[in-house]
């Protein structure tokens, strides 16, 4: 247990620069897929077929192809075709890509979930659709997405993890390298779990005490 | 100031509208009353287009209501409506949804509009709720702010859909009581209704529709009181007599 512990406060500052990329990947990867999810589900419920077609066709083909995949061939292939980027672009590109579908359905549900009544109550004060989106359903839409786009902020952080196989320093590739340097992979591994748990635990209390915020403001 | 010539609307192959001509002038009470699926509610959602129909017309001042037509949020920002289930924006104070309209649509200053949904609030008994969601709001109060919210836009007419039919009965007294103030004001109001007693007291003209046809229209008094059609009649005994 003492050999546990020394070791452990060894590895730590190792592990906590990954754990740095790792909250750097997943924040940045979340802004991205939060903006494209967004702008699939509006695409998707626009009525309007030109938009809607595409972003279908979007989704569709994104959510087919395995997120390994998504990640190999923006690091190995653009290049190919004149785009360089690096790990970190890369992976977030990736990441980022692979999950806008996930919450695009995620938004998509919740932007349908809104009463038709208000809706109703919108046009009939004269709105247009942008600003009926604005005022009166994306902030109802919120509330309901919002558990869901937890869950999705919580796939996103362990989905993170993969990046490690086009090289970003992550968590657990830190962990992969500091293993295979030590052989101590007891010690290692068993950090590297806690530490996402150290992530994903306060990432779920979070997101609980906000859904209770937003219910008792109406 | 509303003009109905010769409307025609279906669903699918289901005609609803059969030929509706009617003309509402300005400071007019009509009640539209009718069996259920008789068409009236259809027919007052077309006037400020949140349905749209295949034949005719329907036109308020002169202005054509056409789903297709540019000037249709120009036309709803004249004509309000209030809906049977309220349809108060959940996520916003009673103060919030009367103010939204005239703040965001029609771009006039906050502080004016503050000022005058308060005293529209105040108008119809709610000045003490004026911070309070819907959801800690009765149905009768949160019909009453509807109709604040309908009256911010300072419409030239406002469409009631079946106004009191989702209220528990000890608080359809209270917005019938709104309304009525609000015709002796002479506001223009075309009214879905199945308070026949309402329709008696306080509207000039009744429409009695059908199988979405106008069977009979005329003074509420004499068609409420002597109805000339059978169907009419019948309706009216129906209504009023339920057992």
């Amino acid at each position: 247990m003492s050999t546990f512990v020394t070791n452990a406060t060894e590895y730590l500052p190792i592990l906590l620069h990954g754990v740095w990329l790792t909250v750097l990947t997943t924040t940045l990867a979340l802004c991205l897929a939060t903006a494209l999810g967004l702008v699939w589900a509006i695409m998707r419920t626009s009525g309007i077929r030109s938009l809607s077609v595409p972003a279908r066709f979007v989704v569709e083909f994104l959510r087919g192809i395995p997120l390994l995949v998504v990640l190999f061939y923006i690091y190995f292939v653009a290049p190919d075709i004149g785009i360089n980027l690096t790990a970190l672009q890369a992976g977030v590109l990736g990441l980022g890509l692979a999950h806008s579908c996930y919450l695009g359905e995620t938004f998509r549900a919740g932007i349908e979930a809104v009463d038709k009544g208000q809706i109703e109550a919108a046009k009939s004060i004269g709105m247009r659709r942008p600003l009926m989106m604005r005022r009166v359903v994306l902030p109802q839409a919120l509330r309901i997405v919002l558990p869901p786009y937890a869950n999705n902020m919580v796939m996103l952080l362990k989905d993170s993890s993969l990046v490690s196989v086009i090289s970003v320093q992550e968590l657990t590739m830190q962990g992969k390298m500091l293993a295979s340097s030590t052989f101590d992979n007891m010690t290692v591994f068993t950090l590297v779990a806690a530490l996402y748990l150290c992530l994903t635990i306060p990432l779920n209390f979070l997101m609980r005490r906000v859904e209770i915020h937003m219910e008792q403001a109406g | 100031m509303i003009t109905f010539d010769d409307v025609h609307k279906s669903f699918g192959c289901h005609e609803v509208l059969k030929g509706i001509d009617a003309e509402i002038a300005k400071g007019q009470v009509v009640c539209l009353i009718g069996p259920s699926g008789s068409g009236k509610s259809t027919l007052l959602r077309c006037v400020n287009g949140l349905e749209g129909y295949q034949r005719g017309r329907i036109s308020i001042d002169g202005f054509v209501v056409d789903a297709a037509s540019p000037h249709l949020h120009a036309i709803r920002t004249r004509v309000s409506m209030v809906f049977q289930r309220f349809n108060l924006f959940p996520h916003r104070t009673a103060l919030e949804n009367v103010m939204e309209g005239p703040v965001y649509v029609l771009k006039e200053d906050r502080h004016e509009v503050r000022e005058r949904a308060m005293a529209l609030l105040g108008r119809v008994g709610l000045a003490e709720k004026t911070n309070s969601y819907p959801s800690a709001l009765s149905g009768g109060q949160q019909q009453r702010v509807a109709i604040a919210r309908a009256l911010a836009m300072r419409p030239q007419a406002i469409l009631f859909d079946e106004p009191t039919s989702a209220l528990d009965p000890e608080m359809v007294g209270e917005v019938l009581q709104v309304m009525r103030v609000l015709a002796d004001d002479d506001m223009t109001m075309l009214v879905v209704t199945h308070e026949i007693q309402f329709a008696r007291e306080v509207s000039d003209t009744v429409l009695f529709l059908d199988g979405g046809r106008i069977v009979e229209q005329g003074p509420a008094r004499e068609l409420l009181r002597e109805p000339k059609h059978d169907r009419t009649r019948d309706f009216l005994r129906r209504v009023t007599h339920p057992m």
